[in-house]
């Protein structure tokens, strides 16, 4: 990085944190801190709610999934539309009318505190472990660009961050994440733009869908019914419409965003916002990765992105090995390019299959040296390729774009796990009559609070694999159930207190035991927790029906 | 207490905007499908 790139991340930075500090007006109350008087307009609504999901995690985890297995992870968001419409018509309104500002508020007014607090914890819980990988991923970009140690960077990353969300509340995460979205797309633009400049030098358009076509990377679309496969069309559709369904109906850091919305059809506005937009936005990052690939066919990419190891494997017991796979490599892909360029598709699919065996090997080689069994290196690739192949000042705005992402998302998170905290525990539990001032306080001290939880989580997170999935992977362990509880209250008035405590705690249980002992895909993980939480909760509610139904309530 | 699907702005408006989102999703899916096709 130089100089002009270091000015654009600090201008970045200095401005967003100003920025949200200057939103912070009319938040002295509860209501403005927390849900912005409820008078942000649709649009500002939309690109938060979009800006909250999209973290720094879609930014590296993507383009490294894109470049490693093509435009399939896209399938993940097939649900995501058809979700955005059944939440438009069922829970918007009701949320929006029921003046709620939690999500988990509305499963008292249903069933009773217990199944509220149960589902706050739960979502407490997952979310914080969860924004901890979300900040993950750039600290562990920053660190691999420039040396640092990890603490230093997560630091670097989330003290601004912190610091806009606690003084300015959620006004300062909505307007900070409508910025955040169009340096991100402003930055993922230049670089499509700077790939195919590179790649038209070598190579025509046709000639590119070819080589990505020909490495199966352009079959974005897997009719195959096939549980065990992470990315199919049924997965996405089914799998990810529960997801989808209880991310942005029933997860508090999404349910918040349209809660701010002035009105009801401002809040269905801004949901299908995202039912318009992400999928496009996904193709566009997942297509980055892509032609990542393509450009590195053409310009020699380092056998392993991830250089973490050099040291280590050079004065390993492989050195000798690893040198040789080197030289292997160099070969294997000069024998690429001319083949690429030659436009000779046989000679080419086996010299890539010699590149990803070397390459493998060579991973192989640092596991077993380093005995870091997760080991990855598909969340280097893209920022491998910024920091050593775009043109200075647009290295800045994309680092900037990574911060930008990390902290949209990690902010309206971080205000949400505040809110539910304040809301239904210490609230509802603790202190029930204190002014407004007071629970403002307690407010951005939890902000606070939850901020370095996070920080600690991110420290431990940086090595688990794609980041893209173990962030998804958290939240399919504890969001199909969730759904189940959701759909308890909202579908059937039968369903009891009793039957949806044990019905939400039933599905946790299954979930746990379905994702560490049956090789199932995680997205289905989302559709067995709502199953098991409304089988077992009805068969209770029932069987075994509460005081309170037996009133005849509610 | 359940929900009110009843509302004001659940009219003819939002229901072209949910058809809409459809139509645009069923489009993109057939399109990466043939895409996919093509380019193999």
């Amino acid at each position: 990085m130089r100089l002009a790139d270091w000015l654009v991340v600090a201008v970045y930075i200095v401005w967003i944190v100003y920025d949200g500090l200057r939103r912070s007006k009319g938040t002295d109350k509860v209501d403005g801190y927390f849900l912005a008087n409820r008078s942000l307009p649709w649009w500002a609504v939309g690109l938060s709610v979009i800006a909250t999901q999209m973290s720094a995690v879609t930014m590296v985890g993507t383009t490294g999934q894109g470049y490693l297995t093509g435009l399939r992870f896209v399938q993940f968001y097939f649900g995501l539309p058809i979700a955005m419409i059944i939440l438009s018509v069922t829970v918007v309104p009701f949320f929006t009318r029921a003046k709620v500002y939690t999500a988990y508020e509305y499963l008292e007014r249903r069933f009773d505190t217990r199944v509220r607090s149960l589902a706050s914890f739960i979502f407490l819980m997952g979310r914080a472990f969860s924004l901890g990988v979300t900040l993950a991923a750039p600290a562990v970009v920053m660190s691999t660009i420039l040396g640092w140690q990890l603490p230093i960077t997560i630091m670097v990353i989330c003290v601004p961050m912190i610091l806009y969300t606690t003084i300015g509340g959620v006004q300062a995460v909505a307007w900070t994440d409508v910025k955040q979205m169009f340096v991100v797309v402003a930055g993922m633009s230049a670089t499509v733009v700077v790939l195919l400049y590179g790649i038209f030098d070598h190579v025509g358009f046709g000639q590119v869908l070819n080589l990505a076509g020909a490495t199966g990377r352009l079959q974005a679309v897997d009719f195959k019914f096939d549980p065990r496969e992470q990315y199919t069309f049924w997965s996405g559709i089914i799998g990810g419409l529960f997801l989808m369904l209880a991310y942005f109906g029933c997860d508090q850091s999404q349910v918040q965003r349209y809660l701010t919305a002035k009105s009801v059809d401002e809040a269905r506005q801004s949901l299908l916002m995202s039912a318009f937009v992400k999928i496009p936005l996904q193709l566009l990052i997942l297509s980055t990765g892509v032609l990542v690939f393509v450009f590195y066919l053409f310009q020699a990419p380092p056998m392993l992105f991830n250089r973490a190891y050099d040291g280590q494997v050079a004065a390993g017991p492989h050195a000798a090995e690893y040198a040789g796979l080197e030289r292997q490599f160099d070969a294997a892909i000069a024998a690429r390019r001319d083949a690429a360029a030659g436009g000779a598709r046989d000679a080419f699919l086996a010299t890539d299959r010699t590149v990803k065996d070397i390459r493998k090997r060579a991973a192989d080689i640092v596991r077993e040296t380093t005995g870091d069994s997760r080991y990855d290196d598909a969340n280097y690739v893209f920022p491998t390729f910024i920091t050593t192949r775009l043109p200075i000042g647009l290295v800045g705005l994309m680092i900037a774009a990574i911060f930008a992402a990390a902290m949209s998302a990690s902010g309206g998170e971080l205000n949400a796990l505040a809110t539910a905290t304040i809301i239904d525990f210490y609230r509802r539990h603790f202190v029930k009559d204190a002014p407004d001032a007071h629970y403002l306080r307690v407010s951005k001290l939890a902000t606070i609070g939850w901020g370095l939880f996070a920080c600690v989580v991110a420290m431990f997170a940086a090595n688990q694999g794609s980041l893209i999935e173990v962030v998804n992977r958290y939240g399919s362990f504890f969001y199909g159930s969730l759904l189940g509880v959701f759909i308890l209250a909202i579908l059937t008035k039968r369903a009891t207190a009793r039957g949806a405590f044990w019905g939400l705690l039933a599905g946790l249980a299954v979930v746990l035991v379905v994702a560490f002992t049956t090789p199932i895909a995680f997205l289905w993980h989302n559709v067995i927790g709502a199953a098991v939480v409304y089988v077992v909760g009805m068969a209770i509610s029932v069987l075994a029906p509460d005081a309170r139904a037996a009133r005849g309530a509610p | 207490m359940t929900p009110d699907r009843s509302e004001p702005g659940d009219n003819r408006a939002m229901s072209a905007i949910y058809v809409r989102v459809i139509v645009l999703e069923a489009a993109i899916i057939a399109v990466l499908w043939l895409f996919g096709r093509a380019f193999r």
